[in-house]
């Protein structure tokens, strides 16, 4: 693509919003009249049923539903925000197949931590180091299948399948359930409500993962590829142990690789894996962005297990 | 599905802002959602979908104003039906056929979009040239310009390559000035 090309492009999209917006604000008058109609006809009302269903809908996804939950804490952070960022090259576990211009190129999975919520998102350093938000957007796209090597005992899988914004499993026990889910990051990110939950780094598979405990519900959080995509484990009414058992005998292959560029396409052709020297390793840096007055680097390293930080101020450490 | 923890609304204005929709436009959103499906169950379906689609463009919509945010509502609506008629592999028999599929056979045009389409201050002429677009090429154009979905999200939804909702895009463009043309208008 030229610049030519590329300068004509942002000019139709411009070209065309602005007239759109003529057209989403007669598709808007309309839509506003039959609304005011609706309201006042009884019979088109919206079942008190479904109205119902719509508010749990809002609830699920507000920090309200939780908020109950707020109970023992060890570790709430102190800070306004404390910014970890998480590099990893790529992992023992998930091997893909991926362009040598893919391969070389930095992710970020970018960890804010707030008061009372965390939030996730993803940016990847190209080659040049250009940042993008949205990695997948000129590389291929790559689909992932999930089975669950390992549940525990009397757990059925209830529920699967994909949407726009990923896939997941679902098993249940009575009460208890585990959702396995597939998302990615890039372009959009993720908040979780972390207030008042446990909060700790384990590691998955080799991979530095997150763990979020509140009373019976835990989470853990990992990064997959280059492309922003994550996995995700809810566990209620399980234990720790057992939702990161379920995470370590989770079994993830690429199943689906599409191109956008000629020569991706070869790479993808000649085999589902790629081994190269960077595939063998797993490398994951930490950046501590903030830590509390007084705070300093004691120790860092890392090893076959990880990397770590240790900031200490007195007897109190991090 | 959303994950225990996940937030799609951090703070109690955008809980509220979600609710107040619900109240305000739930009957708008299932009779819209009744025009592609025929029973109850469905349609109910499709509201619940639009609202997880909704609430995870809160901030966007928060900020448009009363008309714009209707139409939001409307497409919003739209496409998750048609998303519900293809995933029930019932499409073909509610609907006429799935407006994407005639994208390709048509051929582009040779003048860009440029040569045409010149100066913006012409939108009254552009809304009757709406009306006459296909429906492929209206579900396409308001993905981009008015849900403001990126060609990603785009694709992801179509089950088709970024690249390919580049063309069918421009080739959307290109029939819209093509039409205006024929109207006898000069851009």
């Amino acid at each position: 693509v030229t610049r030519s090309e590329t300068l004509q492009e942002r000019y139709e999209d411009a070209l065309f919003s602005l007239l759109m917006e003529d057209v989403a604000q007669e598709m808007g008058a309309q839509a506003l009249e039959e609304n005011e109609r609706l309201k006042s006809d009884p019979s088109a009302a919206m079942p008190d049923a479904l109205r119902r269903k719509c508010m749990k809908v809002v609830r699920h996804g507000s920090r309200k539903r939780r908020s109950r939950s707020a109970g023992r804490t060890t570790m709430r952070m102190a800070t306004r925000v404390a910014v970890i960022v998480m590099v990893l090259i790529l992992s023992l576990t998930v091997v893909l197949a991926i362009s040598p211009a893919v391969r070389s190129s930095a992710m970020r999975w970018v960890m804010k931590t707030h008061p009372d919520h965390t939030e996730f998102s993803f940016t990847s350093n190209d080659n040049q180091g250009r940042t993008q938000a949205d990695p997948g957007s000129d590389t291929e796209r790559i689909r992932y299948q999930m089975t669950a090597n390992w549940v525990p005992d009397g757990f059925e899988l209830v529920d699967s399948g994909s949407d726009v914004f990923g896939s997941w499993l679902q098993f249940r026990k009575g009460k208890q359930n585990i959702i396995i889910s597939m998302r990615s990051l890039a372009g959009n990110g993720l908040n979780v409500d972390s207030e008042g939950a446990e909060q700790s780094f384990v590691l998955v598979q080799g991979k530095m993962a997150l763990l979020l405990s509140k009373e019976d519900y835990h989470a853990i959080y990992m990064p997959l590829d280059q492309q922003g995509n994550g996995v995700m484990l809810d566990g209620e009414g399980v234990t720790a142990e057992e939702l990161l058992k379920v995470a370590e005998n989770l079994e993830i292959t690429p199943v689906q690789t599409e191109q956008t560029d000629s020569s991706a396409a070869g790479n993808a052709e000649s085999g589902a894996l790629s081994f190269g020297e960077e595939q063998g390793s797993s490398i994951q840096q930490l950046t501590a962005n903030w830590m509390p007055d007084g705070f300093e680097l004691v120790d860092s390293g890392e090893d076959a297990f990880g990397s770590w930080l240790t900031f200490r101020s007195g007897s109190r450490s991090l | 599905m959303l994950s225990i923890f996940q937030l799609l609304l951090d703070t109690d204005e955008k809980q509220r802002f979600m609710e107040e929709l619900v109240e305000e436009y739930g009957a708008l959103m299932l009779a819209t959602a009744r025009r592609y499906v025929s029973g109850d169950s469905a349609a109910e379906d499709i509201v619940q979908d639009s609202m997880v689609k909704l609430m995870r463009h809160v901030d966007k919509i928060m900020s448009l104003p009363k008309c714009n945010l209707s139409a939001y509502i409307v497409v919003t609506v739209r496409n998750a039906a048609f998303n519900y008629l293809r995933d029930e592999a019932v499409r073909e028999k509610h609907v006429l056929a799935s407006p994407l599929d005639t994208l390709d056979e048509l051929a582009p045009e040779e003048n860009t979009v440029e040569e045409r389409l010149i100066l913006a201050d012409e939108k009254r002429q552009f809304r009757q040239v709406w009306s006459r677009l296909s429906e492929a090429d209206r579900m396409l154009l308001e993905r981009k310009y008015l849900l403001e979905e990126t060609d990603a999200e785009i694709a992801e939804e179509l089950g088709c390559k970024q690249d390919s909702v580049r063309m069918k895009l421009t080739r959307a463009k290109r029939r819209a000035a093509k039409l205006y043309d024929e109207g006898g208008n000069t851009l």
